[in-house]
């Protein structure tokens, strides 16, 4: 048994579909979680014969789909010996530098195909809803909401996360002084906060600190860290300036 | 999100032949077509991509206009020269909404045709005309501090949530439209509709149309212009009332002055006709006495009724503002 949390994508109306939440055979249950933001599915996956309740393989598609990314939900249809008809397209990346060719539902979006897929889970999902900035990447350089891009629209871009920050061992300068300013709790609004300071540097429109806060504040930070990071970013500011 | 078929287009008319199949939708910036499809608001069976057309371009004309192309995200928009130079209103407005990440993305396109915010359209439990029309209208009577007061109908009191829209309405832009059958140019105030009896259409836009380019008149209004905004939040929020003022100022005074409201009906509010109560020496009493034309027929939704009094302090103000040439910073949030 494992469980998963997912940003609510689909609310209680219309029903999630037609075929019961709870299955009698217990294969599949859901739960939503207290503040209606997302769903917690608990799935027992394995070992489990195909249920005869999921007959039509477009119907397992579409219900699954509601839970899962749309790799995952193939691979639970593929895994009950359900063939389903799977509209991917090619796309190509460059992600930290490397190259990619990859094929994907045009569902996906580009920060499950980070996490999901090439497996760099620096880049965090936080509201999937483009509010929060946790899963800011550079694309082509500019700072970007990873969750409210599709991957197939980005066929051909140069993609940066967290990951591709460092030299090695060698920490990025915005990583040094986050370090330094102790400019998180949690960090889990860190990665795109680090990502969305190195974009709005090379954007060149911040000089003072005024203008930094309001051109970070995209990316929020619940631990109430905000000082410190703004400090952290001052300091890499007035180094670049030097 | 549902499944849809995905066509990546590589000119104008392909785009617009492959939209012809009913329930397709175009895609661009993508920052609120794939939030409406998370949300299960919007439900495209098809999506065209429109990344790869040449829309991309900001460019003045002989004779001093400016097209500013559809695909010009609203960072580059608002950063841009000509406009820095030329048209700062608009370049302030931009600023003044969303978040850089989403202004990085977000193209002029997709801000002249995105959706309201309001609760009731995005929660699909609920009833909304505009979402589900025919279902009725869960915001009135309901949830509505952010709802309209001027231009709502019964069928629908729902806010369009643009900035940069606002500003294009008092530099009378041009909207121009790729379609199947022709091509055409739309003026902003008649782009965007009220809700009346068919409050699903936000826009005039037909079946299968594109925005190709917006359009800006050689008349710059660099000088005296403010965008004054006001939120829940400082930053990062939509607008509960914005002002956009331009005026064009002599000895004698204010000789031409245009104003428009955001955050107060389902378009960029303008009355033209009123607009002339302004010209002349500015005072206190002139610009009140505007803001009580503009706001004639305002009708508070319960929760809202706050925002009559507090759009006529702002357009006073932001008509201060543009008189004295201190335009409202989008980085100091100060009022001055």
């Amino acid at each position: 048994m494992e469980w998963r949390t997912f940003p609510r994508g689909v609310t209680a109306s219309p029903p999630l579909c037609s075929m019961p939440v709870l299955d009698p055979a217990g294969f599949f249950a859901r739960r939503s979680c207290a503040h209606r933001r997302c769903l917690t599915v608990f799935v027992a996956m394995a070992n489990r014969p195909p249920d005869p309740l999921y007959t039509c393989p477009s119907q397992f598609t579409e219900h699954f789909s509601q839970f899962f990314y749309p790799s995952q939900c193939y691979s639970l249809a593929s895994r009950f010996g359900r063939e389903t008809k799977k509209p991917m397209v090619m796309i190509e990346l460059t992600i930290n530098k490397h190259k990619h060719k990859l094929t994907v539902d045009p569902r996906t979006t580009l920060l499950d195909l980070l996490r999901e897929e090439i497996e760099l889970t620096g880049t965090k999902k936080g509201c999937d809803h483009g509010q929060c900035g946790a899963c800011t990447v550079l694309i082509d350089g500019k700072r970007m909401n990873s969750c409210l891009q599709l991957a197939v629209s980005k066929d051909g871009s140069d993609i940066t996360t967290i990951e591709g920050l460092a030299e090695g061992e060698r920490l990025h300068a915005l990583q040094v002084a986050f370090l330094r300013h102790d400019a998180f709790q949690c960090g889990y609004c860190t990665p795109g906060q680090i990502c969305s300071a190195l974009g709005m540097i090379q954007e060149k429109q911040a000089n003072t600190r005024e203008e930094v806060r309001e051109l970070m504040s995209g990316n929020l930070c619940r631990c109430s860290a905000s000082p410190n990071i703004i400090d952290a970013i001052m300091d890499v500011l007035t180094q670049d300036e030097q | 999100m549902r499944s849809f078929d995905y066509f990546r287009a590589n000119s104008i008319a392909e785009a617009v032949r492959e939209a012809s199949t009913e329930g397709t939708s175009y895609l661009a910036g993508g920052t609120n077509l794939v939030d409406l499809m998370k949300e299960d608001v919007e439900r495209p069976s098809k999506i065209v991509d429109l990344n790869r057309l040449p829309l991309k371009k900001v460019e003045r004309l002989q004779d001093g206009r400016l097209m500013i192309g559809a695909l010009v995200t609203n960072a580059d928009t608002a950063y841009h020269p000509e406009v820095t130079k030329h048209y700062p209103i608009l370049a302030s407005a931009i600023l003044a909404g969303a978040s850089p990440q989403l202004r990085n993305a977000a193209t002029n396109g997709g801000n002249l045709n995105q959706r309201t915010r309001c609760y009731y359209f995005y929660d699909t439990a609920t009833s909304c005309n505009k979402r589900q029309p025919g279902s009725g209208c869960g915001a009135i009577g309901g949830v509505n501090r952010h709802h309209a007061i001027l231009g709502a109908s019964e069928q629908c009191i729902a806010t369009h949530p643009s900035d940069m829209c606002v500003a294009l309405a008092v530099l009378d832009a041009q909207i121009h439209l790729s379609g199947p059958k022709n091509d055409r140019v739309v003026a902003i105030g008649d782009y965007h509709r009220l809700p009346g009896d068919e409050a699903w259409r936000d826009t005039v836009l037909e079946s299968g149309e594109l925005i190709t380019a917006i359009e800006l008149p050689a008349e710059t209004f660099a000088d005296h212009y403010t965008y004054l905004k006001l939120r829940d939040r400082l930053s990062y929020a939509f607008a509960l009332v914005s002002v956009a003022v331009v005026m064009r100022m002599n000895s004698g005074g204010i000789e031409e002055a245009r104003v428009a409201l955001g955050g107060v009906a389902h378009k960029p509010w303008r009355k033209p006709e009123s607009e002339v109560l302004l010209q002349g020496q500015p005072s206190e009493r002139k610009f009140a006495e505007f803001a009580d034309a503009i706001l004639t027929g305002a009708t508070g939704q319960g929760e809202n009724n706050f925002k009559i009094p507090l759009a006529r302090r702002a357009i006073v103000r932001a008509c201060h503002q543009a008189a004295s040439a201190t335009p409202q910073s989008q980085n100091d949030k100060r009022i001055a």
